[in-house]
């Protein structure tokens, strides 16, 4: 895959603030990327520096080669799904599809073709000539979807195309969506603030915080791999463990933390304070039995049903704090609770030293 | 089962005051038709016999050609005028970000809740102190500010629900920035231009207290030189040219409501 599209340094500040900070970022051909991050990080402020709806302090930006750096919006052909969808509400469904082929003066016929096409590709044929207002919100979501892809664009951007939908057709709009995207080989970006969908649906993502990209990788590595405290708060919930390094060598340390010594993989000085963390399915109930395990006793001080799972939550110093994953009938007794992961498990991350 | 008598006799006081209200309103344009087909010379509702004779004497009633032509021009050029100024004030005031927004929009509305004799005077005064002498301009700046309010009204209550992002989409879609505020906001917004711009052509057309002020012999509107045709000749040749106002309202309307819809008119 080589890069489809290219993002480097690219920044812009809104007086005071700076919204996107010499952010980089390439996106193969055929992609599914998903920008994930909290509420104002600037994730559809770089969309819209993308779609050429907002100009960059710094950067530059190239698809299939071609600097955007000079082209308007209209000549960019990259497709957008504006977060509360933007139909034209005085234009008809196919009216809305066949936009963009009508602005480039492509012919009627040939039009009409393709909307039928695409009305029956987002299965919405039957509703052509309803008005925008007659629709539910999934038939709007696919009307946008279908107005951004009728021009076939080297580039769709969609800004939490799905979050105005409830959980339930959430869910089935996300499948449906991955999966059209992926018919079509289009390359996408997918901004959301759900850590799940992103989870579920991308190539790759880019945990975004800030105005930067915190990482970028796979759904699998961000999750259990995370780069940064950041990222490993934001996606998923875990064990957080502050604590000492006590002993180091040939890569094995261990830890001295409130909860007790804890082992782990990395490279730190003697004397550095860091942040243990253990995502919760990777701990089972029980002692450190080897070399390859390492625990801790846990005192529990709360449980929580979830269905298919039970969580335990540990009693902890402020700032540390204790989760457990266990299948549903596990019968816990007793205040405290022998608990293991494999060392390699144990993710280290360097605490900055408070002045 | 007995019906509750109480919401009934509610009921039938409303239609007995809706009905009541509608022929208070309606009753003077019947009479003003009516006395415009009678052939009495004197105001007087027809009795029997209908004629046309008045309508043959609205074309050689001196200086009603010249009123008329003038009203339109006026009217045509202050609500185009307004179209162009209230759309660049309304969207300054609905998307801009500057202190004594609010201030300005109530300033910009404000001739709709004075006195047309205050405003007039007050113009008549300004003009001269600026040393504006002549009829005609004077006519035309007045009648922006008629104008203006209206256009401003409907359309910074239409903006205000305007989502722009609908030009984002259609640049995103192909279309430069002028083209698409052309192809997106315009038609969007149409029913805000129509109403403001109809009922302020309407609302020029007819305005007496402001024009009274400027205008000289030379330069009379209709409402004017209506009101000066009952003083010197009070036949029913008024009668029918108040009855062409009518129909020519009626069409204006009627052309309002299949483009836009009454309700919708009438909402804003
Ligand atoms: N036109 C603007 N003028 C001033 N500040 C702006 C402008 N647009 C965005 N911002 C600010 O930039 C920051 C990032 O905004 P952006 O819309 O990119 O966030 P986001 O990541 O999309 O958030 P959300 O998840 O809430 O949509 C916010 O703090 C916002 O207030
Ligand atoms: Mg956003």
């Amino acid at each position: 895959m080589g890069a489809h599209l290219d993002i480097r340094g690219v920044s812009k500040r809104f007086r005071q603030s700076t919204v996107l900070d010499d952010l980089s970022l390439s996106v193969g051909q055929g992609e599914f990327l998903s920008l994930l991050g909290p509420s104002g990080c600037g994730k559809t402020t770089l969309l819209r520096i993308l779609a050429g709806l907002l100009a960059p302090d710094a950067g530059r930006v190239t698809l299939a080669g071609q600097d955007l750096g000079r082209l308007p919006a209209h000549r960019r052909n990259v497709g957008v799904v504006f977060q509360n969808y933007a139909l034209f509400p005085h234009l008809t469904v196919a009216g809305n599809v066949g936009f963009g082929l009508r602005a480039r003066g492509v012919a009627r016929a040939q039009i009409e073709a393709r909307v039928s096409e695409l009305l029956e590709m987002v299965r919405l044929a039957p509703l052509a000539g309803r008005a925008i207002t007659q629709l539910s919100g999934g038939q709007q979501q696919r009307v946008a979807m279908a107005r951004a892809l009728a021009v076939n664009p080297a580039l769709i951007l969609l800004d939490e195309p799905l979050s105005a939908l409830d959980r339930k057709l959430r869910e089935t709009m996300q499948v449906e969506l991955r999966a059209l995207l992926r018919q079509l080989g289009m390359t996408a970006i997918f901004v959301t603030h759900d850590q799940e969908e992103a989870l579920a649906l991308s190539d790759r993502i880019a945990v975004m915080n800030a105005g930067r990209i915190e990482q970028l990788a796979t759904p699998e590595d961000i999750y259990s791999r995370p780069a940064t405290p950041f990222v490993l708060d934001f996606v998923g919930q875990s064990t957080l463990l502050h604590g000492v390094v006590v002993e180091a060598a040939e890569g094995f340390l261990t830890l001295h933390t409130a909860a007790g010594p804890v082992r782990a993989v990395g490279h730190f000085a003697r004397g550095a304070r860091v942040l243990a963390a253990v995502r919760p399915e990777r701990i089972a109930p029980g002692p450190a039995s080897d070399a390859a395990w390492t625990g801790i006793t846990l005192p529990l001080q709360a449980q929580t049903f979830l269905g298919s799972r039970r969580l335990l939550h540990g009693r902890l110093p402020a700032g540390d704090r204790a989760l457990v994953e266990v299948p549903p009938e596990t019968e816990i007794s007793g205040d405290a609770l022998p608990i293991r992961w494999r060392v390699s498990d144990t993710l280290v991350y360097p605490v900055p030293e408070v002045a | 089962m007995r019906r509750p008598l109480l919401p009934l006799l509610g009921l039938a006081l409303a239609w007995i005051m809706l009905a009541a209200s509608v022929i208070f309103l309606l009753a003077p344009l019947v009479v003003t038709v009516g006395v415009s087909l009678s052939p009495s010379p004197v105001f007087q509702l027809p009795q029997g016999e209908l004629s046309w004779r008045w309508y043959a004497r609205v074309g050689r009633l001196e200086g009603l050609l010249p009123a008329v032509l003038l009203s339109l021009q006026v009217a045509a050029f202050a609500t185009a005028a307004s179209l162009v100024l209230g759309t660049l004030a309304a969207i300054a005031v609905v998307r801009g970000q500057f202190p004594g927004r609010e201030a300005i929009a109530t300033f910009l509305v404000s001739p709709l809740m004075l006195p047309g004799l205050v405003i007039g005077l007050a113009m008549l005064q300004y003009f001269r102190a600026l040393g504006l002498r002549e009829a005609l301009p004077s006519l035309l700046l007045a009648h922006v500010i008629i104008v203006l309010p209206y256009v401003m009204r409907t359309l910074v209550a239409g903006l205000a629900l305007f989502d722009f992002a609908l030009i984002d989409a259609a640049r995103t879609l192909g279309l430069s920035y002028p083209r698409a505020v052309l192809r997106v906001m315009v038609p969007v917004l149409a029913p805000s231009f129509i109403t403001g711009g109809l009922f302020g052509f309407l609302a020029s057309f007819d305005n007496y207290p402001i024009s009274i002020f400027l205008t000289d012999v030379y330069h009379r509107t209709l409402p004017i030189q209506l009101l000066q045709y009952l003083g010197e000749s009070p036949d029913p040749t008024i009668a029918a040219v108040s009855t062409l106002i009518i129909a020519l309202t009626l069409l204006v309307l009627f052309i309002g409501d299949r483009m836009v819809g009454l309700s919708r008119m009438a909402g804003v």
